[in-house]
């Protein structure tokens, strides 16, 4: 306890709310998200995914927030201080701070990628290289990737040993309203742009509400929502420990996941439309931004300049949430065994180096770390952080001691039963089948 | 376009104001 007060806060409110939502906005909203509201009634996947949010999500982020404030500390010293054991604080916190760091692993060369298509967009690749090739190209170019990669790597370790405001704030301030203005732009060219441009938004977002009656649609929206916010692993609970005693968690991280909508919601706007407009195939996933797109910035004026915008707002979504992964052990390492941040950070680069320069040459090497880490390692770390916050630690205690005294929105006891006996089962349920599907 | 894409556009500006406000409570209550 003796090293709280030297421990970082956010410099304002406004910087902690950006920082969140980095770490929240990431590849799921612009590669998913869209995808998914195409593909599952338009409008209905959208008011699905509200509910969701409004029910399930944020009631379960405002717990791992209020929790993080609570204990200020990172997820070994929050797993100790819920089992009052420290073997299982080492355990637990240890493997999902390492789980949720090892994402970095394909996360920074998938960034590299993006990074390269902003230089595709900029030299308009697609005239010399059939635009379903360049992907292909860029992939097989590995000395540049592994020189982004490196790159990129040195950039988010530099900001994270910047610390929390000096660094992550700072950078987060600058690249989360980058996101929305890039998408934003985008949208109003392809307005302007596309005279069909209305077909695009009736696929998008004409809502069919038979589908609401389909509990596909609401499996959807809830394991999409989840995974968008990062609800678990112990992301949320980190960013939430360096508030300021003072601050109201509540209002914060209800803010973030509407930030984290919205973003998803402008990124399918920026793209779908103009997809479907151009009579091209919206798919889900690398192939959408990595296939789909630079054949449709080949097939109009200004693609360029689209191109930059949308691969620019593609990567700050994604670097943002790569700094959350690296200061997620960072945090957490220097808390329980008051190391340096200087050390802690070199220590956990080295070993991203160590682990991620083989996925820069490798597919396979690359598709392990992202089964690994991005699919089993998050379900199962996302499961028990859950139970231990919601059963073991309890939820009226976050509640009462650690939210409501801080807030301007005083949270009742009916939020104690929504959380427990909803949210909570709902959320493990989801994520037992997404390891063993049965539903 | 259809009504119903015209309901959503207006459900989703609703979204964005209301997010909108959040954000800017927020930033009333900056120090």
């Amino acid at each position: 306890m003796e090293n709280m007060e030297k421990r970082e806060s956010w410099g304002s409110r406004f910087g902690a709310l950006m920082a969140m939502a980095g770490m929240a906005i990431g590849l799921g909203n612009v590669w998913r998200f869209p995808y998914m509201v195409g593909e599952n009634g338009g409008g209905a996947f959208v008011f699905a995914y509200l509910v969701v949010m409004a029910l399930i999500v944020v009631p379960l982020s405002i717990i791992e927030a209020g929790m993080g404030k609570g204990v200020g500390k990172g997820v070994i010293d929050t797993y100790t201080h819920i089992f009052k054991n420290k073997t299982t604080g080492i355990t637990l916190g240890g493997i999902s701070a390492l789980l949720y760091f090892a994402m970095n692993f394909f996360f920074i060369a998938v960034m590299g990628v993006s990074l390269y298509f902003i230089y595709v967009s900029a030299v308009g690749l697609w005239t010399t290289i059939p635009p379903d090739q360049i992907y292909d190209h860029v992939n097989s170019n590995k000395t540049v990737l592994l020189g982004l990669f490196m790159v990129l790597c040195i950039f988010i370790s530099y900001v994270v040993y910047k610390g929390i405001s000096q660094g992550i704030e700072k950078v987060s301030k600058f690249m989360v309203p980058g996101i929305f203005v890039c998408f934003g732009i985008t949208i109003i060219y392809s307005i302007f742009a596309f005279p069909n441009i209305a077909d695009g938004f009736n696929y998008y977002l004409n809502p069919d509400f038979s589908k609401l009656a389909s509990f596909k649609l609401w499996l959807a929206a809830t394991g999409q929502a989840l995974f968008s916010v990062g609800v678990g692993p112990g992301c949320i609970l980190v960013y939430g420990s360096h508030l300021k005693k003072k601050e109201d968690a509540t209002l914060q991280v209800t803010t973030m996941a509407l930030v984290d909508l919205s973003a998803a919601i402008i990124a399918g706007l920026a793209i779908i439309p103009a997809t479907i407009a151009l009579g091209l195939n919206p798919e889900s996933g690398s192939k959408l931004i990595f296939v789909v797109l630079p054949t449709l910035f080949s097939q109009i004026p200004f693609g360029n300049v689209l191109g930059i915008l949308v691969f620019t707002a593609v990567f700050f979504a994604g670097i943002t949430s790569a700094i959350a992964q690296l200061e997620v052990p960072v945090t957490t390492f220097m808390d329980a065994f008051n190391w340096k941040r200087g050390k802690t950070v070199l220590v956990f680069t080295i070993i991203t180096i160590v682990c991620s320069v083989p996925a820069v040459y490798s597919d396979a090497v690359l598709n392990f770390w992202s089964d690994l880490a991005g699919n089993y390692g998050f379900i199962v770390t996302a499961g028990i952080g859950a139970i231990a916050w919601i059963y073991v630690y309890g939820v009226k205690k976050i509640r009462v001691e650690y939210l409501n005294p801080t807030s301007e929105i005083t949270l009742p006891t009916a939020f104690d039963m929504l959380v427990k006996y909803f949210a909570g089962p709902i959320m493990i349920i989801i994520m037992i089948n997404s390891l063993f599907p049965f539903l | 376009m259809t009504g119903g894409t015209i309901a959503m556009l207006i459900f989703i500006l609703l979204i964005f104001a209301f997010t909108f406000y959040l954000v800017s409570k927020t930033l009333k209550h900056e120090n």
